[in-house]
């Protein structure tokens, strides 16, 4: 009875030890964060690029006030209203949580997202980019209606453990340019890489969702929403027929180089994200993903 | 199907800025879509057609309602389309006032509206694939808002994907 007794003991005080380890684990430090004043059009394009307005909007819903369910086998996350809504969105927000949030992953309460929340490859943000996203966000009209709530599963709805598995899996996209290659396929690795965030879904995940090395686009067989993804490296689109043209037109169109169209998440990726690009940024990413030698 | 993917690719730079497609292509397009769709598309999936080799799902006769209406939808966007096809609509005969206008470039065609999905812009109604369908004109009411082609295949197209997201392997 007595051992018994000390066991409890023991348990409940590594398991005080445990929860108190990961309260004080570090999440990345704040980054200030220039106040430039941000250009709202250029804003709402980063918004579109970057897939904020398609992952904030749900169907049939009011801009940004927050999206339909994303699947994945730890539960169903929901990106909250990012209206300016004083109670329900980030109208009480400064810009700098709000450049902590996106680029840091890290929220005004000082809890980390979940990396369903694309945060690693929004590090790649200029402070620019923030200023002109921040801007474009202050001219959409708030709307008074509550976030809906993360349905995901025990213990994965435990945030405290989302510290020590960005210390092991976060992967940030660190823009870096390389002075051999042209500067279309600079830009077009920045946009693939960097905010159009293809490897979200392109990349290889392990079993705790983290993502493959950087520039790892050799496909998903099991995706967090419990489809597959194909490979996207230069070489396979390659090998399957694509060219700079028809990927532009499919990215632009969502309509396949034999007129099929694309289905799943990627017909909605197209449909509120890529259509939207300008030809350059189609060029830049195509030239970028099909390796093309200037 | 395989035919329809040929009458949509046919179409597609309809959809990449500044694409044009003949008028007589987009008329026998527009028929091949009406003439394949509705009950010809449903009537090709007789239940336990799938014992055969096939890309379909068996949710296709779960939800034989929604199928049916993405097939009907189809054939009336054909009907559709096949109305928006004059040469005026089509700016074959551009105006005096194109012909002397330089047209916007691609950044300036774009508005903070249009691109965050505010009210007043195409995409206000088409945020998504499914609501760009759910706000398509009903039935009937073709004439009353007549839309531009590259409207109508954008529906085409989506609404080819919606289906093959639901009811294709």
């Amino acid at each position: 009875m007595k051992r018994l007794y000390l066991l409890s003991i023991l348990t409940v005080f590594a398991a005080a030890m445990a929860v108190l380890a990961l309260v004080v684990w570090p999440l990345p430090a704040t980054q200030s964060v220039p106040e430039l004043k941000g250009d709202a059009k250029r804003g709402a394009y980063l918004a579109r690029l970057s897939g904020c307005v398609t992952c904030h909007t749900a169907p049939g819903g009011k801009p940004m006030s927050g999206g339909a369910a994303l699947e994945s086998k730890f539960g169903n996350f929901y990106a909250p209203n990012i209206t300016p809504d004083a109670e329900y969105g980030i109208g009480r927000w400064t810009f700098q949580q709000f450049a902590r949030a996106v680029r840091q992953g890290v929220s005004p309460d000082g809890e980390s997202y979940y990396p369903a929340f694309p945060f690693e490859f929004y590090a790649s943000l200029t402070d620019r980019d923030l200023a002109d996203i921040w801007e474009a966000l202050q001219a959409v009209p708030a709307v008074a209606a509550p976030s809906t709530p993360n349905a995901v599963k025990f213990p994965f709805n435990i945030r405290l453990g989302l510290k020590p598995w960005r210390s092991l899996f976060e992967r940030v996209y660190t823009y870096k340019e390389d002075p051999s290659r042209s500067e279309a396929w600079n830009q077009g690795r920045y946009l693939v890489l960097g905010p159009t965030h293809c490897a979200a879904c392109h990349s290889p995940r392990n079993l705790a969702g983290g993502l493959a090395p950087e520039g790892d686009l050799s496909g998903d067989p099991v995706m967090q929403d419990g489809g597959a993804s194909p490979s996207i490296t230069s070489h396979d689109l390659l090998a399957n027929g694509w060219t700079k043209e028809n990927l532009v037109s499919a990215l632009k169109t969502g309509v396949l180089p034999d007129g099929d169209t694309l289905g799943g998440s990627m017909a909605e990726v197209v449909h509120g994200s890529t259509r939207f690009l300008l030809s350059k940024h189609l060029d830049d990413m195509a030239t970028y993903l099909l390796d093309i030698k200037d | 199907m395989m035919m329809l993917a040929e009458q949509v690719k046919a179409l597609t730079p309809l959809l990449e800025g500044g694409g044009q497609v003949e008028q007589a292509t987009i008329v026998e397009a527009a028929g091949m879509i009406s003439m394949h769709a509705g009950s010809a598309m449903t009537g090709l999936f007789p239940e336990g057609s799938l014992d055969a080799p096939s890309v379909a799902r068996p949710e296709i006769w779960q939800r034989w309602e929604k199928f049916s209406d993405y097939s009907s939808r189809l054939a009336e966007l054909g009907d559709e389309l096949a109305m928006a096809a004059e040469p005026a609509r089509l700016g074959l005969e551009p105006t005096a006032a194109e012909v002397v206008e330089q047209p916007p470039t691609e950044w300036e065609a774009m508005s903070f509206e249009g691109l965050m999905g505010l009210p007043s812009e195409e995409q206000a109604s088409s945020d998504t694939i499914d609501s760009l369908i759910a706000s398509s004109a009903p039935s009937g009411d073709i004439a009353a808002q007549p839309r531009e082609p590259k409207q109508i295949v954008a529906e085409i197209t989506a609404t080819c994907s919606s289906c093959h997201a639901a009811f294709r392997r």
